[in-house]
């Protein structure tokens, strides 16, 4: 029997800093020098893309220097995708959904704008798409997932109505999805996964209920994703990829886990990751970079307790100081610069260290 | 855009490309903009039905059409309401549809749920051909956790017996031991499958699990998945009272981690997973020959794989 190799080679050749510069230039460009055709594709997910485009400049301390991410353009073009049932569509032309809901309030949160819309419509909309047993549906039309119930929790604490849902049957049905390795899956039996593992653990920071984590147990499960090369995967015996940089990452960070994983090693993979050339970090090296790598792998160095070397300047460019600074620290359950998140006024649950 | 290598397009071929994009993209946005206002529209007819499968064939994700579908379906559905077979006959393309559409995209969450809701609205739905397509998948992708994640849902709604989905689990792992998801489906099963702990089904059940990871630890044991379930070994044992079972399986890494032709990663595993067997007991109850074995292995880990050396050093607080 073969048992192929799921990791990945990086030479020590690679670069240690990152290429702020560089990722805020392809962010910034994004959509004009992509594929036209993918992106016109993609209006199904703008808003997400508008929220990891945003994050990451801030996170990269250039959001507001930014010429086309501007508060009232982006505002504007949140505001137009509010629908009547207060809940928000990616783009104008498809339906509102729980995750472009969520991605719209934290856009609008970043720009210290929420008063622009309207509040309770919003808030109806979410915690009218909360079932009898705690879960919450994508939307109308009733599919459920464990990923909704972040997207509901998340909104309505940036909304400051957390008390308008039910939080102990919210809990409850968070604990229903709760598996014998300490992970979460999408729904009740379904296995642990990385990326629901966060949702879950991210809801249960902010309903104040992390007592429902298993944390030695999640903890050990969540260590054992870091693979040689420093890079994390997303279950057992899958590739790295730099989006679990975030997932698995923050939800170690939640529950108090974060020195169980060797943060050097996975700095380094996240770096590796990067396209030095033209910007944007991809899920493994070699690969295209996205937004949605390029905010998660950000975010993910933010939260790692090694310092970062700053980009070397070029032959033609001073070192430019704003270029080369740390990025942001970023709040580990709502992936937004943790300052806003202070100004907003959401406490988050994190569980003490092991150590 | 996950996997896709960086490739450079050869200048003369530039043009090309780019013209054929236009295209591409021309076609898109036009049809796109179509159904967007046949349906402002109230349009519920079948042509345009029919025009939202070119798109979903073209990226299965579009979820807003979909829900266009459901909402022509619905009206097309109270109308078929009165005559026997119609309903579940409107309902049968939405299968095929489905089916093609996971036959390009099996990842997309919005085409599974469509199919979900299908089965929903049929009148005699037929579960055990949905099971079927569930395991010809998994001939393609043993872990696709939609695709597990609709089996749960056809088992539980088609009545599918437990026990056969038992030994599905047991042909998995047979076929392949580093399957987690169906190491993973055991743990939900077992508990459904013998409600009553302690008791003599149970302990044969479990007696059958001890041998599955035995057997399993032996042929690959640096797989990370069936030392995960050993903790749902211990756990079930525990629950149950077999302490015998407890003793026998230490008694097996035990054999496994001394005699075994081990490579230098397996014996990392097999040496992790004979600690935490030995750390099951109060420390207070181990012998001092365990406790610096067990202290011992804490630093050999640690230098063995040191990626995870705060996690071991955490074992040892509770020395």
């Amino acid at each position: 029997m073969a048992f192929p190799n799921r990791d990945v080679d990086i030479t020590d050749k690679t670069e240690l800093f990152l290429a702020s510069a560089k990722h805020v230039k392809y962010l910034e460009e994004y959509g004009e020098t992509i594929d036209s055709y993918e992106f016109a594709v993609a209006e199904y997910l703008r808003m997400s893309g508008i929220y990891w485009t945003i994050t990451c400049l801030d996170i990269l301390n250039t959001l507001d220097k930014s010429k086309r991410f501007h508060k009232d353009f982006v505002v504007d073009y949140v505001r137009s995708c509010q629908k009547p049932s207060g809940g928000f569509s990616p783009h104008p032309t498809h339906d509102e959904n729980l995750p472009h809901t969520c991605c719209a309030i934290q856009v609008l949160a970043t720009f210290d704008s929420i008063a622009s819309i309207d509040k309770e419509a919003c808030i109806s909309y979410v915690t009218g798409l909360q079932q009898p047993d705690g879960s919450f549906t994508g939307d109308k039309w009733g599919e459920v997932d464990t990923r909704f119930s972040l997207c509901a929790t998340a909104c309505l604490a940036l909304l400051g109505a957390l008390d308008r849902c039910d939080r102990i049957k919210a809990a409850d049905f968070i604990a229903s999805c709760r598996n014998f390795d300490g992970g979460f899956g999408v729904s009740p039996g379904g296995e642990s996964h990385g990326a629901m593992i966060y949702c879950c653990v991210g809801a249960l920071s902010l309903l104040k209920r992390l007592d429902i984590v298993d944390a030695d147990k999640l903890g050990l499960w969540l260590a054992k994703r870091q693979l040689p090369s420093g890079g994390l995967n997303g279950r057992p015996e899958k590739h790295p990829d730099v989006c679990y940089s975030w997932w698995i990452l923050a939800s170690l960070a939640i529950i108090g886990r974060l020195h169980w994983i060797d943060a050097g090693r996975l700095q380094r993979y996240i770096l590796a990751c990067q396209d030095i050339e033209l910007g944007g970090i991809a899920d493994r090296p070699g690969n295209y970079a996205d937004p949605f790598h390029t905010v998660f792998g950000t975010a993910g160095l933010s939260l790692l307790p090694v310092g970062l070397n700053a980009e070397p300047a070029g032959p033609d460019e001073k070192g430019d100081a704003s270029t080369t600074i740390a990025p942001k620290k970023a709040n580990p359950v709502l992936c937004m610069a943790q300052e806003i998140i202070d100004r907003v006024g959401v406490q988050v649950q994190i569980l003490p260290s092991s150590r | 855009m996950h996997g896709r290598v960086k490739e450079r397009t050869p200048e003369e071929k530039q043009e090309a490309v780019r013209k054929e994009k236009e295209r591409k993209l021309l076609g898109f946005t036009t049809l796109w903009k179509d159904i967007v206002d046949r349906r402002a529209e109230g349009d519920r007819s079948s042509e345009t039905l029919m025009k939202t499968n070119q798109l979903l064939a073209k990226c299965s994700d579009l979820y807003t059409l979909w829900n266009y579908r459901r909402e022509i379906l619905l009206a097309d559905l109270t109308d078929a309401e009165s005559e026997e077979g119609k309903r579940d006959g409107i309902l049968r393309i939405e299968l095929s549809v489905t089916e093609s559409c996971l036959a390009l995209d099996f990842k997309s969450y919005s085409t599974w749920y469509h199919r979900k809701w299908t089965l929903e609205q049929m009148q005699k739905a037929d579960w055990q051909r949905e099971l079927d397509l569930t395991s010809q998948l998994f001939r393609l992708d043993a872990r696709n956790f939609h695709c597990w994640n609709y089996r749960r849902f056809i088992v539980e709604r088609g009545h599918i017996p437990l026990s056969s989905e038992l030994a599905f689990s047991t042909k998995l792992i047979a076929d392949d031991p580093s399957n987690y998801s169906a190491w993973h489906y055991r743990t939900t099963l077992i508990p459904l499958l013998f409600p009553t702990v302690p008791s003599p089904e149970h302990q044969t059940q479990i007696r059958t699990e001890l041998a599955l990871v035995v057997t399993a630890v032996n042929v690959k044991a640096n797989d990370q998945g069936i030392w995960f379930y050993t903790q749902f070994l211990v756990e079930q044992i525990q629950k149950g009272g077999y302490t015998n079972l407890l003793d026998e399986l230490k008694e097996e890494v035990k054999k496994l981690y001394e005699e075994g032709d081990l490579t230098a990663e397996e014996s990392i595993a097999v040496l992790h997973g004979y600690v935490r067997l030995l750390l099951l007991d109060p420390i207070q109850n181990l012998k001092e020959s365990d406790k610096k074995f067990v202290d011992d292995s804490i630093d050999k880990l640690c230098s063995l794989d040191p990626l995870r050396k705060g996690y071991y050093q955490s074992l040892r607080d509770a020395l």
